[in-house]
């Protein structure tokens, strides 16, 4: 059941990009987003007690999504002209930073959300530590703010 | 007039792509080793990438190719991180130790 869902979803997908094109490319996708499926059930860990998304949670999420957009241009732009500047001024290092989030799936959109903020990367996720790569210290002025994790708490974090 | 302003616009968008792009190649071949080189090629590129898709939807007009634009678009906000975060967790593993100003190694 839950093989013929992925499939059906990464299909979608496919055909979405390529509607059009002829009947050796649906199938071809057919069969990609079949494979996809099984590789992704026997290869990737899930944990089965995660609760699926709610409805408010889906939209929460598609909200911060558009939020990011706001911090990810300017900081690309920041970056842009660091690496631009002939001087190249970059100071890099390495943070640890624990997280209060508890949810796994919170845990991996913070980890997303440090790597598209540009000048953080997220390196490791090791239960409720991160370990990040900064360009230069100033860039780790959001994460030290807890910005991105009280935006991830108040829309996935439940209360016990 | 609106298809002009439509048009530059979209001019604007892949312009500001284009130029991303480039910050990040750029930022490849100079940046110090491979973290800092990870965060060029994880940031720009998939900023280069959504501006000028944003760019050819808007001259595509609302139709089945702007849809498949938005999947793009989808893809590369949610796998350009993860392949970056896939790549920096290997080399971390590995053992990689990223350079400092402090330790002065030579990058790695």
């Amino acid at each position: 059941m839950r093989w013929a869902r992925l499939t059906a979803v990464g299909f979608l997908f496919w055909l979405i990009l390529t509607a059009g094109m002829g009947w050796w490319t649906v199938l071809i996708g057919l069969a990609i987003a079949g494979l996809v499926a099984v590789l992704k059930i026997h290869m990737l860990a899930t944990d089965s007690t995660e609760p699926t998304l709610s409805g408010r949670e889906t939209l929460g999420m598609i909200g911060y999504a558009l939020g990011m957009i706001a911090l990810v241009l300017p900081a690309a732009w920041r970056v842009a002209m660091i690496v631009m500047r002939r001087d190249l001024n970059v100071h890099p290092g390495v943070l640890y930073h624990r997280t209060t989030l508890t949810r796994p799936i919170a845990r991996t959109a913070l980890a997303n959300s440090i790597t598209l903020t540009p000048g953080t990367h997220c390196v490791d996720l090791d239960d409720d530590r991160l370990v990040i790569h900064y360009l230069n210290p100033n860039f780790t002025a959001a994460l030290d703010q807890h910005v991105l994790e009280r935006r991830l708490a108040a829309i996935l974090e439940r209360p016990a | 007039m609106i298809e002009w302003l439509i048009n530059g616009l979209a001019a604007v968008l892949i312009l500001a792509g284009c130029g991303f792009f480039l910050a990040g190649t750029i930022g490849l071949l100079r940046l110090p080793d491979f973290y800092c080189r990870v965060h060029a090629t994880t940031k720009c590129d998939p900023v280069g990438a959504v501006l000028i898709l944003t760019g050819a939807g808007l001259l595509s007009g609302p139709d089945l190719g702007a849809i498949r634009i938005l999947a793009l678009i989808a893809l590369i906000v949610i796998t350009s991180p993860t392949a970056g975060h896939a790549l920096a967790r290997a080399g971390w593993h590995a053992g990689h130790r990223p350079w400092t100003r402090e330790n002065r190694d030579e990058p790695q």
